[in-house]
């Protein structure tokens, strides 16, 4: 027997779950372990271990053949604020790029705190002032070089850094990406000089235009790298020691894997991955069941997340927003509100409206009816309230969930106030965060041009399966899918990733574009690519390399990402059909009418992805069973259903007991050891060869 | 009761007829309408203000109340030569 | 607790439904900023996007500016008295309008107006302007140094159909787009608006198919009753009384504009009497400009938290005598209101609610320090591509913001949504080095918290085909610009826009030396008034945007924080010493306490 194996590291839970040779899923779970992550992964594996019926991790390891993982090393590095101390080197007159933010103090702000001027404040930031250092040297937009560095002043201004405790130097110089040679000189110097202190180039990391971004990328990355390289070294050691032959791949937040040594070398390309994994997950269940345009969302204890796949690709972001910084180091898409199970239910005093969230009541305390302490009426209250919860089988009976306490928080907060029934009120809280989960659909969809009726919705997350089905029938999605796999859905998308290498440049073109410069380009970038696939130990058969160029209309700035078509160098023609294919795309995104040709049109970045395929067994199907639904009921209790504008008797289903091909007619719960699907009343939930639970809306 | 004005300056209105007091030593300005004239007025150079202000020098004053009795600064104005 | 009574709208739909109008109104923002023609509108926020009652009262301002808010009430307003009764407003009907008579600031901000029906009846409006790139005025992009009357400044359009029935009128479409200088991008402009009233109208159809026209119009009563009814209720936290300020704006002559705030219990009453007679230049403000500029300065401190509609206007009552510089009458020009008169307006009628707020402990918290605007610059010419190019540059998004009665302003940033282009997008596309572009020492106000520290910067022609660019000096002229302090807090230095000539910058480059000190860049040196100039070869624009004005006595700020700003070279050692009265020890890493307190008892004692 041989295995894939896919590890991902969440908040509480490190996740695993093994595919064997046979298309055979197995999972494990252990505690997270944060002082030293790879401690929680060997935990994880373990606990697989015991489920295979395996004796020893290593006679899992020793056959395993792929090892896939998913870290939040480097998130957590980034929200405790434990990374190196980190230095900056920029170019002499230019000193405070990083902390002027362009200006933009509101990115990364809702819109209620970017109204409340008196309050506003930037991010403390992570290179202070002092840590900055100016280094002579001028290159134009050419590449010329107007001024020449000095080696001299370089060695002066990185002595003073390290003199100043700095572990880690980001170095971002104007016009690197025309011309790297001053970068290259200041790296030198660092690693000649100070070769225990880490350096990351702008240039290698993020070769794109725009100074303020691609130094905050650089310094991100510094900042973390540190981390990474040593979590990796760790986990590489643990793993070969119990037996793992092959090398491990990292989870990338663009949706690809890596091998460990490109993952230390870019570091930031971790943050945010886990999530990305989920997506992948999502397309994977998505690719599973034939849809090729899927909102994967996701509902936890705190917020609500949308990604989309169009077309049977991932959406992605090539220049996304952590905190308050905008990034240049592609990743999924991804839109999100402060939107969950813990979400707080309030009274406005000015206006006496019941208002959900943003503010949520996190792990701990938690809801009211956690017992944990929460007195302040959550939405999970809510869901307990209207019998959508079970008191005493939460979570498959792990946790149980206080219904009186729930009631009286909703009562004294909300109902009493409100002059409400405790009901009324739960009902409320109910509606409410499904309208505003589903005003973020609409904007994730219908505002950027996409008719929600074309998706299906993959729901992940614990809360999810209670509410989004509420969401989908306000928009027109006519399919809700839950995952069988729902409580290991990252790593599920691990087992169904590929090795995928991503690469960039600015190449700032007005067309018409010169095919030769444009082929000169990918050239570059392609070759990059092919030696990193073959290194990594891929036959060219079994590799894809997609190019697509960034364009715009001049004087806007609306990017879009455009596919080139074929391998092979572009001509003339080929350029042309680019030009409308992104007149194409830019109406589908922006609305008919709304492309501005007479403009005319540029070029501003080369894409590359490169993709190293995988094989994997397909995942096994289940034979559907000749049994009967009611033999998966187990009881009746009363559900509140808006419809009925009260309770009503509503079947209770064990999911455990289901087999594919049974169907079940709302109104309807169906209960998994990880969470709860409610089935509304019009809504029909069926379980599919692969044991996924797909409601058919409306 | 007293209720602030502004910044080192608060109104007490418990004998019927507010007055206008220094947060600071308590010094009494008088009515609401009053504290401005009964300020210890300073004019000077522009660039007391900070050395950037030179490009002002020769057209505008800095012309800033203070507290007559403890000097606290109440109010700096950038006001014209001839005003 | 408040007990809600939402005139019979449960207030769980009445939550549901006020958050779905302001989407509406924010997506109608969104649909601008992707379709827009100009830099303006897609970059730097300068938009609006309304939803209003069948009656024209604003209903939702969505992310807009308050002052646009303002504006567009009146728009409305002023459409429905004109076709109401005349040539009738019907199902898909779209309305044109940009006169600053009427309602807009200026005519470059070019409204665009829909009813929107149900079944024949009229159930609601929406509106957006856009500010245009030309309005065929007499100098190009709309701002007319050299204009003495409105006819100089361009089209100007009380009120006409541009969509008669859901039909495009080309007569009209090609009419006005013919009028300008950049038909091609006005147009463009044109149709992103009516794309964004179009999103209105659909959003609303389908908020109204779920929940019937008279729910919307319930809800839409109860959101305007409100905001009325809060901010009544906070202007009645405040004592009654008066507060005055008085502004210059400074040109080629000074007028002076003054308003005095009144608060009668639950009213607030700006009163612009005293200000200068309308001006022959586009400086003045029409009334409704005004007002806008009043309703902004109350929302954005006593009601940031709270929904902008129509609820505001009842408690705010704006005086300014017809023929003032606060309230232009025909003929008066007006294309340059919004960086002179307009900027003045920005600055007084903060600064009067500022002097209120600090009068009650619940809201003292609040006070901010506001600027008198800043400088900025245009520039055209060739690029190194041989392309004929207009742009902006965007350094005013990087200035420094005023200090709060509890915090230092913010440094560079903090305006709007507008951000700072990058220096290699700059480069890339137009012919232009920059030299340096930093923070300024010594440049924020000084007080107990400090102004935002705002930035300089230089630059010079590169590759530039004709050898050189022309500029535009705009933005808030003299010296009494950037932030004025605050109840003893000193004003930030002053945004100044300087040509050099004739320097030794190539020189110095050419020694491998880069010229960052203006003092020693010898030649010429010239500061710009409101013109246009010449960036030639060997010539420099020095740019110093706006600082924030400080808060409070210099000798009340925490001397550790002084020694955080001359460590992080905000403040230099000898401010530090002379105006804050902040010694440190001599290798600037500590605070001298001993010495501190005694330096400071001098300073005091010097006063």
């Amino acid at each position: 027997m041989e295995y894939i194996i896919g590890v991902d590291i969440g908040g509480t839970f490190t996740d695993c779950v093994v595919l064997d040779s046979d298309g055979k899923l197995t999972i494990g779970k252990a505690l997270s372990t944060p002082h030293d992550f790879s401690v929680g992964v060997v935990d994880s594996l373990r606990n697989a271990t015991e489920n295979l019926g395996l004796p020893g991790i290593g006679d899992l390891l020793r056959h395993t053949r792929l090892f896939f993982h998913a870290c939040t090393v480097a998130d957590n590095t980034l929200i405790t604020r434990a990374g190196a101390v980190t230095g900056l080197v920029v170019t002499e007159g230019f000193p405070d790029t990083f902390l002027m933010m362009r200006g933009n103090v509101h990115l990364g702000l809702t819109e209620s705190e970017s109204s409340h001027l008196a309050a506003l404040k930037k991010p403390e930031p992570l290179v202070p002032r002092g840590l900055t250092e100016e280094v002579p040297g001028r290159i134009d937009y050419k590449g010329s070089v107007l001024i020449d560095t000095d080696a001299a002043r370089i060695e002066e201004a990185v002595g003073l850094l390290v003199g100043k405790g700095v572990e880690s130097v980001a170095v971002c110089l104007l016009w690197s990406i025309a011309n790297s040679a001053h970068e290259k000189a200041v790296a030198d110097v660092i690693r000649r000089k100070h070769p225990e202190v880490h350096v990351t180039c702008s240039s290698d990391i993020a070769p794109f235009l725009g100074e303020y971004e691609r130094t905050t990328t650089t310094i991100f990355s510094a900042y973390i790298a540190p981390k990474i390289v040593a979590y990796m070294r760790s986990l590489q050691e643990k793993l070969a020691g119990n037996g793992l032959k092959s090398a491990p791949l990292v989870m990338q937040a663009y949706g690809g894997m890596l091998s460990i040594e490109a993952t230390s070398q870019n570091a930031i390309g971790t943050l945010e991955s886990g999530p990305a994994a989920g997506v992948v997950g999502s397309k994977f269940i998505a690719d599973m069941i034939g849809e090729p345009n899927v909102l994967a969302t996701d509902m936890g204890g705190t917020t609500f997340k949308v990604s989309l796949v169009r077309g049977g690709h991932i959406e992605r972001d090539f220049q996304p927003v952590f905190e308050r910084y905008s990034i240049l180091a592609p990743k999924i898409w991804v839109a999100s509100i402060g939107a969950g199970g813990g979400s707080i239910a309030w009274i406005d005093d000015n206006s006496g409206l019941l208002k959900v969230g943003p503010r949520g009541a996190g792990a701990a305390p938690g809801p009211v009816a956690y017992g944990l302490g929460g007195t302040e009426p959550t939405v999970c209250d809510a869901d307990v309230v209207l019998g959508y919860l079970n008191p005493g089988y939460f979570l498959g009976g792990r946790m149980t969930l206080d219904k009186e306490k729930a009631t009286a928080a909703i009562d004294e907060h909300i109902a009493g106030p409100l002059d409400m029934t405790t009901v009324q009120a739960a009902g409320g809280i109910f509606r409410i965060i499904n309208a505003h989960m589903s005003d973020l659909i609409r904007r994730c969809t219908v505002e950027r041009g996409h008719d929600p009726r074309d998706f299906a919705m993959v729901a992940i997350g614990g809360s999810a399966p209670v509410h989004v089905a509420r969401c989908a029938v306000q928009l027109g999605v006519r399919k809700v899918v839950i995952p069988l796999t729902a409580s290991v859905h990252a790593s599920t998308g691990l087992i169904s990733a590929d090795v995928t290498y991503e690469y960039g440049m600015s190449d700032h073109a007005v067309v018409p574009l010169d095919p030769a410069r444009l082929n000169g380009g990918f050239d570059k970038l392609c070759a990059h690519a092919a030696e990193d696939l073959s290194s990594a130990g891929f036959r060219q058969d079994d590799t894809v390399i997609l190019r697509s160029v960034d364009m715009r209309y001049r004087y806007q700035v609306n990017e879009i990402n455009v596919p080139v078509p074929g391998a092979g160098p572009l001509q003339e023609a080929d350029l042309e059909q680019l030009c409308s294919r992104f007149d194409e795309l830019y109406e589908q995104s922006y609305g008919k009418g709304s492309g501005y040709p007479e403009a005319g049109r540029e070029m501003l970045s080369l894409r590359v992805t490169a993709i190293g395929k995988l094989a994997k067994p397909a995942v096994h199907k289940h034979p559907g069973g000749p049994g009967d639904v009611l033999e998966a009921r187990k009881e009746r209790r009363d559900v509140y259903f808006e419809e009925y504008e009260g309770f009503t008797a509503t079947d209770i289903y064990d999911f455990g007991r289901l087999s594919p091909g049974m169907s079940i007619a709302g109104p309807a719960v169906i209960e998994t050891p990880v969470t709860t699907i409610v089935v509304n009343p019009k809504d029909r939930a069926e379980m599919d060869a692969f044991r996924n639970v797909v409601i058919h809306v409306g | 009761m007293k209720r602030p004005l502004r910044e080192n300056l608060e109104l007490d209105d418990d004998s019927g007829s507010p007055r206008v007091l220094c947060t600071r030593c308590g010094f009494d300005f008088g009515g609401e309408d009053e504290w401005r004239e009964r300020s210890y007025v300073k004019r000077q150079s522009p660039t007391a203000g900070g050395p950037l202000m030179k490009d002002l020098e020769g057209q505008f004053l800095l012309e800033q109340l203070f507290c007559p009795q403890c000097k606290t600064l109440l109010d700096s104005q950038i006001v014209e030569v001839e005003s | 607790m408040t007990t809600a009574r939402n005139g019979g709208v449960d207030p769980i739909t009445m939550e549901i439904l006020s958050h779905r109008l302001h989407q509406i109104a924010r997506e109608m923002g969104i649909t601008l900023e992707r379709v827009g023609g100009t830099v303006n509108t897609t970059q730097q926020h300068d938009y609006m996007a309304s939803l209003y009652t069948a009656d024209g009262d604003v209903l939702s301002g969505g992310e807009s500016l308050g002052q646009h808010v303002a504006c567009a009430g009146f728009a409305v307003k002023k459409i429905i008295e004109r076709f109401e009764h005349g040539d009738g407003i019907f199902p898909d009907d779209v309305f044109l309008l940009n006169d600053p008579y009427q309602a807009a600031i200026h005519q470059s901000d070019v409204y665009v107006l829909s009813p929107i029906h149900h079944e024949g009846r009229r159930i609601a409006w929406s509106a957006t302007f856009v500010h245009v790139m030309d309005i065929g005025a007499l100098s190009p992009g709309g701002n007319s140094p050299a204009a003495t009357d409105i006819c100089h400044e361009g089209v100007r359009i009380p009120g006409i159909k541009l969509v008669e029935r859901g039909k495009l009128r080309s007569d009209v479409f090609d009419a006005f787009v013919t009028m300008t200088r950049q038909p091609i991008m006005v147009g463009l402009d044109l149709k992103c608006e009516i794309a964004a009233n179009n999103v209105a109208k659909a959003r609303v159809h389908e908020v109204v198919d779920q929940y019937g026209p008279e729910m919307l119009e319930a809800v839409s009563r109860e959101i305007i009753r409100f905001t009325e009814s809060v901010l009544r209720e906070r202007i009645r936290e405040f004592a009654d009384g008066s507060w005055s300020e008085t502004g210059l704006i400074q040109g080629d002559e000074t007028w002076k504009m003054q308003v005095t705030l009144s608060k009668r219990d639950d009213r607030l009453i700006f009163d612009f009497t005293g200000s200068d007679k309308q001006a022959k230049t586009g400086i003045n403000l029409p009334y409704h400009a005004t007002y806008g500029t009043c309703f902004a300065a109350v929302l954005s401190t006593i009601g940031y938290d709270i929904p902008k509609n129509h609820g505001a206007f009842a408690p705010i009552e704006v005086v300014a005598p017809p023929g003032t510089v606060a309230n232009v009458q025909y003929p008066g020009p007006v294309s340059l209101n919004t960086t002179s008169g307009g900027a003045t307006a920005r600055y007084l009628a903060p600064a009067v609610m500022m002097q209120m707020l600090a009068t009650n402990e619940h809201w003292r918290d609040e006070v901010m320090a506001h600027d008198a605007g800043h400088r900025f610059a245009r520039h055209a010419g060739v690029n190194q591509y041989g392309r004929y190019y207009v742009s902006s540059l965007s350094e005013g998004a990087i200035d420094g913001r005023g200090a709060r009665a509890d915090k230092d302003g913010v440094d560079s940033g903090g305006r709007g949504w507008s951000s700072c282009q990058n220096i290699e997008w700059v480069e890339q596309n137009f012919p232009i080095l920059y030299l340096f572009r930093r923070h300024l020492k010594d440049g924020s106000g000084a007080g107990r918290f400090r102004g935002g520290t705002g930035s300089e910067t230089a630059l010079t022609v590169h590759d530039a085909p004709e050898g050189q660019i022309r500029g535009v000096a705009l933005g808030v002229a003299g010296l009494r610009n950037s932030g004025q302090g605050m109840f003893g807090g000193l004003c930030g230095a002053p945004s100044l826009l300087v040509l050099k000539e004739e320097t030794n910058i190539w020189d110095t480059m050419s020694e491998n030396r880069h010229p960052v000190d203006v003092e020693a860049m010898g030649g010429t040196s010239e500061m710009l008034p409101y013109c246009d100039f010449d960036v030639k070869d060997r010539s420099v624009l020095y740019m110093r945007l706006a600082n924030g004005g400080g808060y409070g006595d210099p000798l009340d700020r925490e001397p550790e924080a002084v020694l955080r700003d001359v460590a992080n070279g905000l403040v230099s050692r000898e401010v530090a010493q002379e105006i804050y009265g902040v010694a440190l020890t001599p290798s600037k890493t500590a605070v001298d306490a001993a010495a501190t307190e005694e330096l400071r008892a001098a300073i005091r004692a010097q006063r």
